[in-house]
């Protein structure tokens, strides 16, 4: 169903043809048109994905100098060297939408975008590094899924790469819960503590209850969203707690209960004051993060600086050697045609 | 040997067998690739008493899959009824991305990248370049 | 392409699929499935000193490249500094399993990693010393890298087949550092007055430190590492320090600065693993669970224990 601009012009044949496009479920590629508002809307979309990304390589980065074994470490650390990739993926994506990086990482800095509530609260011990991967990483995966069917190009073919690489996360973090699962009383309990602290705000990374998520609609409209908030928390629930109990963990929801009509898990009510305060940066860790973000980019503002200076120098030199080559040329070939030595 | 469960005659000898199922395990962490097409497979054997023995190259030196790669090929040469089964790796000559296949190529370079004059973005993609 | 079977195979409580996870298996060891016979002809002392050194060099290197990460210059640097430190965290993995192995008295690389305290570390100080500013980092990585290059060059020739290998399999990857370290020499060296600048300073500080690096290497491991600095320091207009006489540094001896970066975190480590006997534990009251005793439906879902306990 086409969804016209505020003060809408009559449709117009580019109109039609991007509406038509969505219709039968094809993709909108970069060289075509497409109205301005699905284009903003892809933007701030991607963008704050890709936001996440980065700011999701601290909460877990501070651990790998502290992972409890050498092979831990190296998962750790393959796993956020991932995160980074993410990022960069999905900013190139966003850039071909006109955006421009340097804009968007302001844009972050300064809090005029977002990144996901998730990566606001602390790790506290390496068993939240493996809560992050079983949660974080499930509740990503469950989102991004549906987005692989995404009507933008570039977006959908992000998500399929970037599912792939994160479901191995996932299973890499449930297997570190499992092992400490299995060991000692101390670590039962850490996993367990884990548990008890990331839940909740897992199940708030599908944003808030669909009656009150006034963007949606337009997104699900232009098919940049599949699915509903709700529709994707469910899932992630469903999917999750036999997981749960696999590994021999309590999900701290007394309301939790199998619904054998609907075949589905009933679950508690998040606590969405709670979504509305860490969204709106009075979370545990929003300062630090963005800080830490911002430090970054200070600090490597020389270094950008110099790696520009010295691309324009070798350009340049470049083009004078090509110069010279082509009078070269001109030199000889006026000398042969006079018979005289060069 | 057959698995429980199977139904049709496998004409296959149980050496194909083996090479078939190791050849079509998917590397944990780029699924859109087998082993074979990433190049890690080395070798398969079947010796006189059905013993299996697959050999693995690991990528490179801080590879965190190594494990699960060894973990899926075992269970997928037991799925595909060997009861004996060992893995090895092998370190010499070391794993080169030369040794990723046409076909592992296409595969990475399908959705490398949405901007082709960035170089890849990820892990795999920049050492599999 | 379905992509629901990436979001099902998430939801599947397969019993095989813990046979998968690598615990318990002896799937830790790096160098499991590798055959690791000491050759006669070489002795294990001398071998384990030689590999806990190496292994060391990377591991310490590998704490501080960790140490960069969220901080680094740009988002392509984070990649590519992960992408090192990993790979020397690959390789200290590799060769502190060897030097356990050499060494014949059950350490295996967490052993070492985790339980050796500063004064039995063998790393040179070049690789312990804090992060300064990122042409600290380019001058540290192209220093150690060079060196670290050359000698595994000569170390494929080494009587151990086993670390002969491993240096073969870190050829490449050393060649990618040292040429990522080179390509930034070039661009902070020639980029601008303050690049410049920095980039003289960290030559200053960690130039000194070359000496350790070097000390007792063979002739043809010298020559190779000043050819290789003094080409790339040329190309990048920055001046060739004289190579120093003596190494001041005694990382090689287990002295070390206050500042050496411990693996352990700061919790205790992992106490050793007890394996469960099925069926042997309780987890405590799961309310959700509770809530579908006679449900009628499947029975498992009742149950304390994971399905697929493995021994």
């Amino acid at each position: 169903m086409p969804v016209p601009e505020s003060g809408a012009e009559p449709q117009t044949a580019a109109q039609t043809r991007f509406d038509h496009t969505l219709a039968r479920d094809q993709r909108i590629e970069p060289r075509d048109w497409m109205p301005e508002g699905y284009r903003a809307t892809l933007v701030r979309q991607i963008a704050q994905h890709a936001h996440s990304e980065i700011i999701g390589m601290q909460p877990e980065g501070e651990w790998i100098t502290r992972a409890p074994s050498l092979r831990r470490k190296a998962i750790l650390f393959a796993k956020v060297q991932d995160e980074a990739g993410h990022g960069l993926y999905l900013y190139s994506a966003a850039e071909t939408l006109g955006a421009d990086r340097a804009d968007l990482t302001e844009r972050l800095i300064s809090g005029r975008q977002k990144y996901s509530s998730i990566f606001n609260y602390p790790t506290l011990s390496y068993a939240d590094v493996g809560v992050i991967g079983w949660f974080v990483d499930g509740a990503a995966i469950c989102n991004q899924v549906p987005l692989c069917r995404s009507s933008y190009g570039p977006y959908a073919r992000a998500m399929v790469r970037i599912c792939k690489e994160e479901s191995f996360h996932q299973r890499q973090g449930y297997e570190l819960l499992l092992t400490m699962m299995r060991g000692s009383e101390k670590q039962r309990a850490q996993v367990q503590d884990a548990v008890d602290r990331w839940w909740w705000p897992s199940l708030m990374m599908f944003g808030p209850p669909d009656g009150n998520s006034p963007n949606s609609e337009r997104s699900m409209a232009w098919r940049i969203k599949r699915h509903s908030n709700d529709e994707l928390r469910q899932r992630f629930v469903d999917m999750t707690v036999p997981q749960a109990e696999r590994l021999g963990v309590t999900l701290p929801d007394p309301e939790l209960v199998w619904n054998e009509e609907r075949e589905v898990w009933d679950f508690g009510t998040p606590d969405w004051s709670e979504l509305q305060r860490v969204i709106s940066g009075d979370g545990p860790c929003n300062q630090a993060r963005v800080e830490r973000r911002r430090q970054a980019h200070e600090d490597g503002a020389w270094v950008r600086e110099a790696a520009a200076a010295h691309a324009a120098r070798q350009q340049d030199r470049q083009a004078a050697q090509d110069q010279q080559a082509a009078q070269d040329r001109q030199t000889a070939q006026t000398a042969q045609l006079k018979g005289v030595p060069a | 040997m057959v698995t429980a469960g199977t139904v049709t005659a496998d004409a296959r000898s149980p050496l194909q067998r083996a090479r078939d199922a190791a050849a079509s395990v998917l590397d944990p962490e780029l699924p859109m690739l087998t082993l074979a097409d990433l190049g890690v497979l080395r070798e398969v054997g079947v010796d006189a008493d059905g013993q299996v023995t697959a050999s693995l190259a690991p990528t490179y030196s801080g590879c965190p899959a190594l494990a699960e790669m060894r973990a899926d090929l075992d269970a997928a040469l037991r799925a595909a009824g060997f009861t004996r089964v060992e893995i090895r790796t092998v370190l010499d000559p070391p794993w080169s991305s030369d040794w990723i296949t046409p076909e592992g190529r296409a595969k990475l370079a399908a959705g490398v990248s949405p901007r082709p004059d960035r170089p890849p973005t990820g892990r795999r993609a920049a050492r599999c370049r | 392409m379905s992509d629901d079977h990436v979001y099902l195979s998430l939801a599947e409580a397969s019993p095989e699929g813990d046979a998968r996870w690598a615990f318990g298996t002896g799937f830790e060891d790096p160098l499991h499935g590798v055959d690791t016979a000491l050759p006669e002809s070489v002795d294990p002392a001398g071998l384990a000193a030689l590999c806990l050194a190496l292994g060391d060099d990377a591991l310490v290197s590998a704490q501080r490249l960790a140490q960069w990460v969220t901080c680094a210059p740009e988002l392509e640097e984070e990649v590519a500094l992960a992408n090192i430190g990993l790979d020397l965290l690959g390789q200290a993995r590799l060769l502190l399993a060897r030097a356990g192995q050499a060494e014949g008295a059950g350490r295996g690389e967490d052993q070492l990693a985790y339980f050796r305290g500063p004064e039995e570390f063998r790393n040179v100080l070049l690789a312990e010393l804090p992060n300064g500013d990122f042409a600290h980092c380019v001058v540290r990585l192209l220093l150690f890298s060079s060196w670290r290059l050359a000698a595994f060059q000569a170390l494929t020739a080494h009587p151990d087949p086993v670390l002969a290998a491993v240096a073969a399999k870190g050829i490449n990857e050393l060649a990618y550092h040292r040429d990522h370290a080179a390509q930034w020499t070039v661009r902070l060296g020639d980029g601008t007055e303050e690049s410049r600048r920095r980039m003289l300073a960290a030559l200053d500080e960690l130039w000194p430190h070359l000496a350790e690096l070097l000390d007792g290497e063979q002739q043809q491991v010298r020559a190779e590492v000043e050819l290789t600095l003094r080409q790339v320091l040329d190309a990048a207009g920055l001046p060739v320090p004289a190579v120093p006489e003596a190494a001041s540094g005694r990382g090689r001896a287990g002295e070390h600065t206050r500042t050496w970066p411990n693996c352990s975190p700061s919790s205790s480590r992992w106490p050793g693993r007890t394996r469960r006997r099925h069926g042997d534990r309780r987890h405590g009251v799961r309310r959700h669970g509770d809530r579908r005793h006679g449900d009628g439906r499947d029975g498992d879902r009742g149950r304390q224990v994971p399905a697929a306990t493995r021994p």
